[in-house]
């Protein structure tokens, strides 16, 4: 399928405007231009919102929770989110409308986690901080207003691989999570891929921003194929929780998204991949702009629904 | 309330206040009362390179107009003048 319409009138208006050559972006720039998409999102739904401080282990991490239906404070089913952003971009307001979105159509709590970007959260900082968040929540759910038998974990992008991680991380754990839920996500920092290359530049993601990323990210001793960063390449996922992962056609992150689902099906893992034809990379956050990303995040929401109330 | 002559007369004066209404919904950072000149690079009054592919489609929704890719260029987009320049030229079309 073609790209779609306005995903196409977006792109051709973005790379007239912002034409991406060569060259890796500064943190500013990533940072700045993440910021600045917000502007494509669309109207969030109106839900309660409540920022509150988290103490895991030693540090204190910002949290905001989002109440999807009136009230919805006790026992409700959970997602605990992970933005994108590569780990060095992206914050609480980057992702709100997304989150709002997610906990009012799947009728959830949405808690998003603030942790610490790189660099100057040092590797493995993000990755740190997103399971001490996690441990912290399922620690004391009712704290949080969730039903400690339905929580599951999430992410968006970079924001992926960080929600793979808690996953992986807590295996096995009695009152654990019930599922794991994927928009887009980056899996393989490796350019290895055929979406990779063919949709290298103009599709919103360049890999000129994917190396800029892992230029930031990386720290001695960190080779691209680290099972945090990569996990899609061969990490062990068996025993993962079932899992929701959606791609969108145009996204160089395509194929890695598509290749974990494969991975995670073969190890036994139970999986809904799903890919958008016609969409671009970061859809879930362009409503605004494509009206047809609205009905691709409708889907993902009515699979989360049924995901955290088969955990019932 | 002001009587907007769009579209049937473009050239009003009312049309330009209504593209540097627009132009000024896309530059939140901007004190509510400051005049946009004309001329200054919108860039310098706070607006990003996504901030111009927001305003670009704005400006098309308003006026409900699409902007031929031979004018998607920077300098079309480049400050307010430029803009209501090619406003009024893709209405007169």
């Amino acid at each position: 399928m073609p790209l779609d319409p306005a995903a196409a009138r977006f792109l051709k208006r973005l790379n007239a405007v912002a034409p991406q050559g060569s060259d890796e972006p500064s943190l500013d720039d990533l940072r700045r231009n993440l910021g600045a998409l917000t502007a494509f999102a669309g109207p969030a739904p109106s839900v309660s919102r409540v920022d509150e401080t988290l103490a895991a282990e030693a540090k204190r991490l910002h949290i905001r929770m989002y109440a999807g239906q009136a009230g919805q404070w006790s026992n409700a089913p959970g997602l605990i989110y992970f933005h994108g952003g590569g780990l060095v971009a992206g914050d609480l307001d980057t992702h709100d409308a997304l989150c709002a979105t997610l906990a009012k159509a799947a009728s959830c709590v949405v808690i998003a986690v603030d942790y610490g970007l790189a660099p100057e959260n040092v590797f493995p900082g993000p990755f740190d901080d997103s399971l001490d968040a996690v441990e912290a929540i399922l620690g004391a759910p009712e704290r949080y207003g969730l039903d400690p038998a339905r929580i599951a974990v999430g992410g968006d992008s970079a924001g992926g691989a960080l929600a793979v991680h808690v996953a992986r991380s807590l295996r096995g754990r009695a009152r654990g999570l019930i599922g794991l839920a994927l928009l887009c996500p980056a899996l393989n920092v490796e350019p290895s891929s055929p979406s990779r290359m063919d949709l290298a530049s103009g599709h919103l993601l360049h890999e000129a921003t994917l190396a800029a990323y892992w230029r930031l990210i990386r720290v001695d001793g960190v080779a691209p194929d680290d099972e945090r960063l990569s996990p899609a390449l061969r990490a062990d996922v068996a025993g993962l929780p079932p899992t929701i992962l959606h791609v969108a056609e145009f996204d160089p992150l395509r194929d890695e998204g598509e290749a974990f689902a494969r991975r995670l099906k073969s190890a036994g893992v139970q999986v809904s991949l799903r890919r958008h034809a016609g969409l671009i990379h970061h859809f879930y956050g362009l409503g605004g702009a494509i009206p047809a990303a609205r009905g691709a995040l409708a889907v993902f929401c009515a699979e989360l629904a049924a995901m955290l109330r088969a955990g019932a | 309330m002001s009587t907007l002559a769009y579209p049937d007369d473009a050239k009003s004066v009312d049309f330009r206040v209504e593209v540097a209404a627009v132009v000024r919904r896309a530059l939140p950072t901007l004190a509510f009362d400051a005049q946009i000149p004309a001329d200054v690079p919108l860039t310098r009054l706070g607006l990003s390179s996504l901030g111009s592919v927001s305003l670009m489609m704005a400006i098309e929704d308003h006026f409900k107009i699409v902007v031929p890719d031979a004018d998607l260029r920077p300098e079309n987009f480049r400050n307010l003048g430029a803009i209501q320049a090619l406003v009024a030229r893709l209405l007169d079309a």
